[in-house]
Parts: structure tokens; C-alpha cells; sequence
């Protein structure tokens, strides 16, 4: 088990030096930079730049020199725990990326949550009641709810709610809590507004959810071991609890790599409809705008997490299963 | 001569009437700090003689939250558009010159010398005085410093030399040029926005104030690697709420955030007749939403007071559907600057360069456009046809310049065309003399709100249909501007300036790389012949023109010498004008003294120039 967790551990070290050059390429792959971009914004309300101010605010960020050297003075400061600083906002990226990430891992932790609440319950239902109406009835709402983009779902939120209730949702706060300390009333205040971001991010993914979790289930549920147990007198539920429905948790297991990242950018698109404070459209402009550091590191920390996740659900995956644990020791 | 004493007479008694009827008032959401002792009472937060600013419709009632919603923090356009406060300020017409932080000035020496006089007592929203040396710090430590400031702002220059600045006294600046500045009073009008940098706070980021070691730590501390980086985040008004301001808002949040607020400056220095203390709003929230779009559909539900910026004009049906619903107004004014075609004079294809730089070609172009047809179909009425040689809010211009090559006449195009030497094949599209066939690509600057795409494929199909094959596409946004500047783009669509364009000689006379209508021609005259193209004769005297136009004091001299650029541009065609198209913003119930009719450009500041400041909110109505 230690010699397996450091091969792995060991691994990650040049998979993270190659994703940092990777990542730092493609931010550079689109024309133009940071200041083109600027010259854009300035042109779009009818300004313009002085050619000899563009050249030299193009020396001071740096955007003068070759790429390597730029990609060698991200990757110095960033082994030193300093991203740079963003163009856009005149800040380090390290600050303002951890702004918001607080509210950023809540909402998504949150969204898992009620997710797997969601999903886990309906899943086990509709593997051990199979062709139910409960099951077509489920399914049928599972399969409207994955071919929704939740983007247009938030957008239809937004378009009901403001026809029913001439509001419009978006934001964690409303006005009057929005710059007040915290307090019950803003707590309150902002379970009223999480409901429906969390719902339409939640919806998306239960539906993948269950679908995996009743296949999986239900090729377990006709496996002998399940009618031996059965046999032998076992409760039904502590019977599905304790085998099958473990067996057919690994594949989420094993999907807690990608989630680590989604944490993140999953609730991009949504988050801009809905106006949420997290990290995804600070990405999506930092993207757009060609604001090199901070999109550099926003790729760069999704790829660790990926990395991460990926480490993660292998551990947790030798944990839970011990077939993968004992791989390759003759038994 | 008795009769014009007796008004003298008469309007200092109106003035002593005033000041003693009118003990000031302020907004009692300062009352609790005035109290408190953290603020001075409201006399001594204003100057000695405050500026009256006279209310659009009736005078206003104090408090309420000015709601906006913005795309991000550069959308909130605090120091520019709703920060509109200039050493001298366009009027609410936005026509004349008048005082506006100087409340007075001379011009000397046959406008060699300009001469400001400040108020005395205004002070920066932290209580210290505003004195000349603010603007000597500005001028001598910010514009005439390489490191921080690599450009000489050219407002202050002519000629590429930097005026002379100097400061007898605390109260008085003085600007020094070699030769008259005729149009000094109506760049400072724009551009002296950018001027106010309160001294006494940003020495401590200015090596010339602070010593190396400490400033190097500040520097370090801050994150950034250079001072210069430091001191332009510390001036920046959207990144720093600590630095002292003269605008009626300061921001107070730091983005990015989800609300972007902006509070009352509590030593604002303008009244209204009755003495009340400016502005009425309390404080201006902003709404950071993350596109256009998304602002839109939130701006149709009614969640602002008073939004003109990144409405979209083609959502104009739905607004109007729901301005019941919403509370809302809404309005319909004129954007003053014309979009545009322009045409690159110095392509870089050697068989394509002859034509786009002949003036029948760009006629052709012009006449084969039903502008009035485009306006209908593609703006829903919400434009009217223009030529693109300015417009009729700006001084120099005539209506008779709208007229050449305005009416569609395709018939008249194809003549020219023919004449041109691109003859058409059987199938009516056209060749190049050296045989190739003739194919441009119209290359369209992406604006924000987007849906201008149909406008420039109609605006191809009329080209098409004289024989031109001509693709409109999309830029893609970063490089749009810079493929222009480079003379990479023949057929670039953009704007251009529609009112007192003479602030900023870019766009009608070549004169740097951002004269899209001659980018080469620009470069070579900005860097004195060392690269670009040099201008042909006809070229050369809009730039000859504009050079005595700047030397004019004359007024009516100035207006021919305006007029006889605009003139040449009618004349000789050098953009393909298509339409102005008019400004739609939402207006909520309670949201007060809007006047009835806006003109929209960068160059008024829109809503600057009207002043945001006697804006109010009606409490009572919802």
C-alpha cells in the first residue's frame, strides 16, 4: 500500500511540470495579449490609446519578451507561492483567486451534496424496484434533467421567476444584506437565494448519478453472492448496503478525480447567468481578457486538482475495494 | 451704460440675497457624522463660493441608492462618465466651455497662455485644499515623468512640446504654449478628467517624496515589482478606495465583488440655487453581472434607476413590453457618433491598393447602399442614415455635407466602377485589371452587445448586388483593432467621432495609427516620417488644416478651417457613413431631473456633460 501510494505521489511531479508548460502554452495559442485586448476595450466605448503608451505598458507587464522567458518568470514566482499579478484588477492573482474561494468550494460542496442526496436513494429505489412507475416516472424526469443544459435551466429560472414573481433570481444576496455583516438574518437570507443555483447544478449530475448507480446495482443484484446472502437469512437492506450497493458505488468513486476540477469550473456558465460570486467567470474574463497570470494559474491549479483527484480516488478506491489493493501480489 | 450698471448692480444684490437666504443644507445621511465631530459642518466643507449647478427640471430631494448594473469593474466608469468633473466642462448643451473646477480663466497672449483660477476652499473628499500644487504634482511628477507616465499627454502639448506649466500662487495655474492653442479650452473640456491626482496621498507612492527603501517595501508589499505599477493601481479609482477624489462619487468597494459601491464625496463643491449640497443620490450601486445579456434581461426587470450603458438598442420591443411591469421609462436618444466603413488607402496587396485608394471607388461604395432601407430593416427605425463626416451636434458641421453620394443609386455606382477598370463578368461580379477576380472581406469590430452582424450582411449584399464580392465576418476581438492599425484590414466597420471629433485629430485627420482611415499615413506623420507611408498631398493638408485649425484664436476663422476639413471629407469620401443609431436606456419611475433630450458620446461624456450630480430619486414613488 505505501509503495503504491509513492509511485503514485512520485509521478506527480513531472505530470505537473508538463501540464504547467502545457497550460501556459495555450494561454499564449490565442493572438493578440493583454494589451491588444485593452487597445478593444478602449475602442468599444469610442477611446483610443496612444501607440507609445501601449508600447510601453507592453514592457512594463513584460509582454515584450519571448515566451519562455515569460513562462520562467510565472513558474519562478509560482514554486514561491506568487501567481503574479493580473492585469485586469492590478492584484496578486494568489488574492484573488482566494477571494473567492471560499464561496466557490461551498456552493460546489453543497451541490455534491444534494447531489449524492439526491441521486443515491433514487438510484438504490430504482435498481431494486425496476420497470416501477416510480422507476419510468424517474427516469423520464432523469433524462429531461441530463438534456437540459443547466445554463437554460437557469435562464428558464430566471425567465419564471421573474413572470411569477417579477424578481429576477441571481445573486447570494439580496440588497439589504448584501453589505451588512454576517447574521441570521443574512444566513437566512442566503439559503433564500442557494436554493436555486444549487438545484440546477445538483440536476445535471443526478442524473448521470443514477443511471450509473441503478446499472451497476442491477447487475450486482443478480449476481449468487446476493441470492446466497439472501438465502442465508440476511436483511434485505443490510444485505443491499453491504455489498451490492458498495460495489456499485466504485465508478463514483473512482469520478472523484473530475470532480475536484468541476468544483471549480463546473458552475461556470451557470454562475454568470445567476451572477454568482466564484471563481469560475473570474476565469472565464481572466480567459477572454488574455489576463496571462491569472488564467494561467486558474489552468494550472484545475490541472492539480485534477491530478489530485485523480490521486485521491485511487487511494480511496484501494481503500474500498480490496481487489485493487492486492493487484499484482500473487494471493 | 446706466442701464447695463443697474444689472451689475441688480445681479450683486441677487447673489448677496442668495448667499444670505441660503445658509447651506446638507443630506441628512451626514447629519449622524457631523454630529460626531468625524465631519466639519457644511460651510466649511464647501469653497468660499461653491459652484450652482441648476437643476434640469426642480430641485431635488436628498438620499436613495442610484441602482446600475455593470460588466465587470471597468464598466462602472466612475472617473470618466459619471465622474465628469474637468479643470473647465462642456455645458448642458454640450456646446460651450464653462468653469468647472477653476471657476475662472484667462487667455493671454494671443492664446499662448492660459490662465486658471480655482475656488478657494475646494477641497478633496478627505477636507484637504485643492491647490495648484495638486496639478503641478500632476503635471510635473505624473505626465512629465518617463517611468510612470512614457507618453506626454498630448492635451497638454502642441506640437508634440509639452506647455510650460507654472503656479504663482496657490489658487492661480498657469499653462505656456510656443504658439496660440485654439483649441485648448475644448480639450481640457475632455481630457482633464484625468487630471485630478490628490498630492498629499500619492507622494508616499512617488520616489521623488519617499525614499528608496521605504517605497521599494511598499512596493514589494503591494506585490508588484515596479513603482510605477504600484503608483498607477494607487490612481486608479475602481482599485483604490483610500485615494481622496473631487467627483461627487467615490468607490468604495474593491472589485472584483459582486456590488460595486460608490458613495457621496461629503466635501462635493457644488450647490443648488437653493443651497443644498450636492449630490442628491447617496450612493451609486453597481451590480457586477457577467455579459451584456444577462444586464439586459435584469435591466428589463426593472432593477435599475437609470441605465444607458451596454443596452442593446434591438431589445428596444421588450423594454417597451415591460416597462409597466418594471417601473421604468423608456428613452430614445441620439448617439452622436456614426458607424462606419472604413477603407484602407494603403493596402498591402499591390493590385488592390489602386482602387481602394481611388476616391470613385469609395463613391461606388457609398452609392450603393439604401441607407434608409438598412435603418428600417435592421434598426427598426432606431437610426437615421449619416455619411460619417461628423454630425449635426458637432459646431463644424453643415448638412450639406450629408448630401454627396448619400442617395442610392446603384446604377451610378456600377458606372463608376466600370470606369474604375473592374469589369464584370457574365455573371455581373467583378475582376481586378490584373485578372483576378475581386474578393474582399469587410472585417467588423465586435462590439459587445453583438447583433450587428445582420446590419454589415445587408451592407454586403448591397456591394454584392454592384458586382463587389464582398463577406462581412466578425473580428475576432483582441486583434480587431491592431489589424486595422497595421493596415492588415481593407474594409474595416467600426465608428467614428460625431461631435467636437477636433479634441482628438484621429479620426479625420491622419495623424497617429489610430486614424483608421489612413493607419499608414497616421504612423508616418506620428513618427515624423521614420515609419509608415507618407501621406499623398490631399492627405497631407487635413493634417496641414488641422495644424492651423489648432493655431486659430479666431472663431469664425476656426469654424471655416473646421468646415473646410469636414468638407474635403464629404467630398472625398474617405469612410463609407452608414447610420447613427440612437441610444436606448431605461429609466425607473422615481429617478428624477433626466432632461428630455441626451446626446451620447465619449467625447461629452454622456451623462457627464448633463451632471449626474442634480440626478435625484423620488422616495415616494415606486
Amino acid at each position: 500500500m505505501w509503495s503504491f501510494m509513492l509511485r503514485r505521489i512520485l509521478l506527480l511531479v513531472p505530470t505537473l511540470f508538463v501540464i504547467s508548460i502545457v497550460s501556459f502554452t495555450i494561454i499564449q495559442l490565442p493572438p493578440g495579449d493583454f494589451l491588444t485586448n485593452y487597445v478593444s476595450n478602449l475602442a468599444q466605448s469610442g477611446e483610443s490609446a496612444n501607440e507609445a503608451q501601449v508600447a510601453s505598458l507592453r514592457a512594463r507587464y513584460g509582454l515584450d519578451q519571448p515566451v519562455y522567458v515569460q513562462y520562467a518568470h510565472w513558474i519562478g514566482g509560482v514554486l514561491h507561492g506568487d501567481f503574479g499579478q493580473s492585469f485586469t484588477y492590478n492584484k496578486p492573482v494568489g488574492t484573488l483567486i482566494w477571494e473567492r474561494l471560499g464561496m466557490t468550494l461551498f456552493i460546489a460542496l453543497l451541490t455534491i451534496a444534494v447531489t449524492w442526496l439526491i441521486a443515491i436513494p433514487i438510484g438504490i429505489y430504482s435498481a431494486t424496484h425496476p420497470y416501477s412507475f416510480l422507476d419510468y416516472f424517474f427516469t423520464f424526469l432523469g433524462f429531461i434533467g441530463m438534456a437540459t443544459p443547466p445554463f437554460v435551466l437557469a435562464l428558464l429560472l430566471m425567465y419564471a421567476s421573474y413572470v411569477w414573481f417579477g424578481t429576477s433570481v441571481g445573486g447570494l444576496f439580496s440588497d439589504l444584506y448584501a453589505d451588512a455583516p454576517w447574521s441570521l438574518g443574512k444566513v437566512w437570507d442566503l439559503v433564500k437565494h442557494l436554493w436555486a443555483p444549487v438545484l440546477v447544478l445538483a440536476v445535471g449530475g443526478t442524473t448521470a448519478m443514477v443511471r450509473t448507480l441503478r446499472a451497476n446495482l442491477l447487475d450486482q443484484l443478480e449476481l449468487p453472492y446476493v441470492v446466497t446472502a439472501r438465502a442465508k437469512g440476511l436483511s434485505e437492506w443490510r444485505l443491499l448496503l453491504k455489498y451490492p450497493v458498495r460495489l456499485a458505488i466504485n465508478p463514483l468513486v473512482s469520478t472523484i478525480g473530475w470532480m475536484l476540477p468541476t468544483l471549480i469550473s463546473g458552475s461556470t456558465i451557470v454562475s454568470m447567468v445567476l451572477s454568482l460570486p466564484t471563481d469560475g467567470p473570474l476565469m472565464i474574463t481572466a480567459l477572454m481578457e488574455q489576463d496571462m497570470y491569472l488564467a494561467g494559474s486558474f489552468v494550472m491549479i484545475m490541472s492539480v486538482l485534477t491530478v489530485i483527484g485523480t490521486l485521491l480516488s485511487d487511494l480511496l478506491l484501494a481503500w474500498v475495494d480490496p481487489r485493487i489493493r492486492l493487484e499484482g501480489k500473487p494471493s | 451704460m446706466l442701464q447695463k450698471a443697474l444689472i451689475i448692480m441688480l445681479a450683486g444684490v441677487a447673489v448677496l440675497l442668495c448667499r444670505a437666504a441660503t445658509a447651506f443644507q446638507e443630506p441628512p445621511s451626514l447629519h449622524a457624522q457631523v454630529e460626531a465631530g468625524a465631519l466639519p459642518p457644511v460651510e466649511q466643507r464647501l469653497p468660499k463660493e461653491p459652484a450652482v449647478v441648476a437643476p434640469v427640471h426642480e430641485i431635488g430631494r436628498y438620499g436613495g441608492d442610484w441602482r446600475r448594473l455593470a460588466v465587470g469593474p471597468l464598466d462602472t466608469t466612475l472617473d470618466s462618465r459619471l465622474g465628469y468633473e474637468p479643470l473647465v466642462r462642456w455645458d448642458a448643451s454640450g456646446t460651450q466651455v464653462i468653469p468647472g473646477v477653476a471657476r475662472a480663466w484667462e487667455v493671454r497672449e494671443e492664446g499662448r497662455s492660459y490662465v486658471f483660477h480655482l475656488r478657494e476652499g475646494l477641497r478633496w473628499s478627505d477636507g484637504t485644499p485643492l491647490t495648484s500644487e495638486d496639478i503641478q504634482f500632476y503635471y510635473e511628477d505624473f505626465c512629465l515623468n518617463k517611468e510612470v507616465s512614457p507618453a506626454f499627454p498630448s492635451y497638454l502639448a502642441i506640437d508634440g512640446v509639452p506647455a510650460e506649466f507654472r503656479a504663482p500662487d496657490p489658487l492661480t495655474v498657469e499653462f505656456h504654449f510656443q504658439r496660440p492653442n485654439g483649441l485648448f479650452l475644448e480639450a481640457l473640456a475632455v481630457h482633464s478628467i484625468f487630471m485630478w491626482q490628490p498630492k498629499h496621498y500619492l507622494r508616499q507612492f512617488h520616489p521623488r517624496y519617499t525614499g528608496k527603501d521605504e517605497l521599494d517595501r511598499r512596493v514589494k508589499d503591494a506585490g508588484f515589482e515596479h513603482w510605477a505599477q504600484l503608483y498607477l493601481a494607487r490612481i486608479s479609482l475602481r482599485e483604490n478606495p483610500d485615494q481622496p477624489t473631487l467627483r461627487p462619487f467615490q468607490m468604495k468597494t474593491v472589485a472584483p465583488t459582486p456590488r460595486f459601491i460608490a458613495e457621496r464625496n461629503p466635501y462635493y463643491w457644488k450647490v443648488d440655487p437653493a443651497g443644498n449640497q450636492l449630490p442628491y443620490i447617496d450612493r451609486i450601486v453597481f451590480t457586477d453581472v457577467q455579459n451584456a445579456e444577462i444586464l439586459n434581461f435584469k435591466a428589463m426587470t426593472g432593477e435599475v434607476d437609470f441605465q444607458d450603458r451596454n443596452i442593446d438598442s434591438a431589445n428596444y420591443a421588450l423594454f417597451m413590453e415591460n416597462r409597466e411591469k418594471g417601473g421604468y421609462t423608456v428613452r430614445r436618444d441620439a448617439g452622436a457618433e456614426p458607424i462606419v466603413v472604413y477603407v484602407n488607402p494603403c493596402s498591402h496587396d499591390e493590385g488592390m491598393r489602386p482602387i481602394l485608394a481611388d476616391v470613385r471607388f469609395r463613391m461606388a461604395l457609398s452609392l450603393a447602399i439604401n441607407r434608409a432601407e438598412l435603418c428600417d430593416l435592421i434598426f427598426s427605425g432606431l437610426a437615421v442614415p449619416a455619411r460619417g463626416v461628423a454630425g449635426p451636434f458637432d459646431p463644424y458641421y453643415r448638412p450639406e455635407f450629408e448630401q454627396p453620394y448619400a442617395q442610392y443609386d446603384p446604377e451610378r455606382a456600377k458606372a463608376l466602377l466600370d470606369e474604375l477598370g473592374l469589369k464584370a463578368d457574365a455573371h455581373g461580379m467583378r475582376y481586378l485589371p490584373d485578372g483576378r477576380a475581386f474578393r474582399q472581406v469587410l472585417h467588423i469590430f465586435p462590439s459587445e452587445s453583438g447583433g450587428l452582424a445582420d446590419q454589415w450582411q445587408l451592407v454586403a449584399d448591397y456591394w454584392r448586388e454592384i458586382g463587389l464580392n464582398i463577406v462581412a465576418k466578425v473580428d475576432q476581438r483582441g486583434l480587431s483593432v491592431l489589424q486595422m492599425q497595421n493596415a492588415n484590414t481593407d474594409l474595416w466597420a467600426y465608428m467614428s467621432a460625431g461631435v467636437h471629433w477636433t479634441v482628438d485629430p484621429i479620426w479625420y485627420i491622419p495623424w497617429s495609427s489610430f486614424s483608421y482611415f489612413a493607419p499608414s499615413y497616421g504612423r508616418y506623420v506620428d513618427t515624423n516620417g521614420k515609419a509608415g507611408v507618407k501621406p499623398p498631398e490631399e492627405y497631407q493638408r487635413l493634417t496641414d488644416l488641422y495644424r492651423e485649425l489648432t493655431a486659430e484664436m479666431n472663431p469664425a476663422h476656426k469654424l471655416e478651417l473646421g468646415q473646410s476639413i469636414l468638407r474635403q471629407w464629404s467630398e472625398r469620401t474617405y469612410t463609407i457613413g452608414i447610420a447613427r443609431s440612437d441610444v436606448v436606456s431605461l429609466v425607473s419611475k422615481r429617478f428624477k431631473n433626466v432632461p428630455d433630450k441626451i446626446i451620447y458620446s465619449y467625447r461629452l461624456m454622456t451623462p457627464g456633460y448633463i451632471g449626474i450630480e442634480q440626478f435625484y430619486l423620488d422616495q415616494e414613488e415606486k
